[in-house]
Parts: structure tokens; sequence; C-alpha cells
């Protein structure tokens, strides 16, 4: 399923506003730190991803009464619906080829992962 | 005649020795490829690649993973999407986490349970059945 976004100018300028306070009341360091290369193609491509997912964010109320459960790509303002998350990335890929984009399930809950397990570092 | 898996030896140079496995990395999109070692690390939710990788293979971002730390604070690290090809196929389309901090890659249990993984300690050596 795709759904068409609208590209009103004021809506990207509320858009930068909402990602600018979501980088700074989330985490802001980190959020740059991510940023090693500083290429402007590194930052263009965060940036894409950034208003990729404040366009998630504002559809997300929308896309949970119907689509709750399925994974959405957000990109080029398109949103992309499916059920199968690696589905989902052939039809992207597909139709909108390699580039950034914002992918993620249409869920109510946060999910966190862990990474690495735990080492001792000195004793 | 008993069939011969492939093994794996661990990294001695850890205390204590570790296992590791080399598996290629690919950029979906092209021809870009580069041999990366991998930490077999059964702790991990994800598997997670160093943040050079990112320049070198020309990946895109494909969207954020909140990763708890060991005490328990989160922080969001972006992902991508490659084609792993280890030595018992291809795992196209793979998302994996960015770690800017790191100069390991993890090969977490997102692509582990895909396969029958043997520890044998004492010889350092990991097998692995698909």
């Amino acid at each position: 399923m795709s759904i068409t976004l609208d590209n009103n100018p004021n809506d990207d300028a509320q858009s930068d506003r909402i990602r600018d306070q979501q980088l700074a009341y989330s985490t802001p360091s980190k959020e740059r730190l991510q940023k090693t290369s500083s290429t402007s193609k590194h930052d263009e491509k965060l940036q894409r991803l950034d208003k990729a997912k404040v366009k998630f964010e504002q559809l997300l109320p929308e896309l949970l009464k119907e689509h709750e459960g399925e994974y959405a790509a957000v990109v080029d303002d398109q949103v992309e619906i499916h059920e199968d998350k690696y589905k989902l990335f052939k039809i992207v890929l597909e139709k909108y080829g390699y580039k950034t984009m914002y992918v993620n399930k249409i869920t109510r809950e946060k999910r966190v992962i862990r990474l690495r397990s735990p080492r001792i570092i000195n004793r | 005649m008993p069939e011969l898996l492939p093994s794996f030896a661990y990294l001695s140079s850890y205390d204590p020795p570790l296992p590791i496995i080399e598996l290629v990395i690919a950029n979906p999109s092209n021809q870009s490829v580069t041999t990366e070692v991998f930490i077999v690390d059964s702790g991990s939710d994800m598997t997670c690649i160093k943040d050079d990788i990112i320049g070198l293979l020309k990946l895109e971002f494909f969207g954020y993973a909140t990763v708890a730390g060991d005490t328990g604070e989160e922080d969001d690290y972006q992902t991508a999407i490659v084609r792993i090809e280890t030595p018992f196929g291809v795992h196209e389309l793979t998302e994996v986490v960015i770690d800017s901090n790191t100069n390991e890659n993890l090969l977490g249990r997102d692509v582990l349970n895909r396969w029958k993984v043997t520890l044998d300690g004492p010889n350092q050596q990991m097998t692995i059945e698909v």
C-alpha cells in the first residue's frame, strides 16, 4: 500500500522544528557522535533520515488505526506499508531505488534492543 | 564416514578466547563488498557493524534502533540494510545496527538463530550447521 504525503512548506518547517526538538530532548550528543564522517553527503543522509522519522511519527496515530503491527517505510514523501518487513524492503528498493529512508513497525510499543554481551575491561 | 562440519577457530588474542567468523558484507544495490571479522555474540539481539563500513560500501540509512546499554541507558543508533554472504549462503537485505563507538562487528541472534552453532571451548573451535 502506498500513501502520498502533502509536501506543504509550513509542514516542512514544522517538521524541522519537531526534529530539532526531538534531537535536543532525546539524545543530542549521541546523534552527533554518530556523525563521525564529516562529509556533507553523510550529513545530508542523516537529515533525510531524521526528516523521514519525523514524518513517520506525525503519521503514526493515523497509521495505527488500520495498520497496527505492519511496517511502514517513509521515502520521498511517500509511505509504503506491508505486513512483512523483508518484503517491504524489497518493494521500496525496487520502487524507489537504494536511498536513505525511515522504516519502522507501526506499533504503540517502543522496541529496545540489546547489543553486545557485557565485557570485563579490567580485572 | 561422518560429514565434516565447517569449523572456525577462536580468536586467542582475547582473554578468554572468543568465537569469531569472517563474513562478506555487501551493499545490496551494487558490487561494493568488504570482508569483515565478526564476533559471534548470542547476547546481541541484532547484528552490528562499525561505522566505517558505511563510507566504505556507500550504505544508506534505513532507520533507527533504540539500544539499551549495560547500565540501562538508551541511545538511538542508525541502521542500514546490507547483504551478508556466509559460507552457508547469502542473507539478502539484512538490517544491521551501525555503531560508531566500536572497532568490532557483532554477529547477533538475528543471523545466528538461522544456524546450529556449537561452541567447542576446550578445542577453541566453533562449528556451524545450517
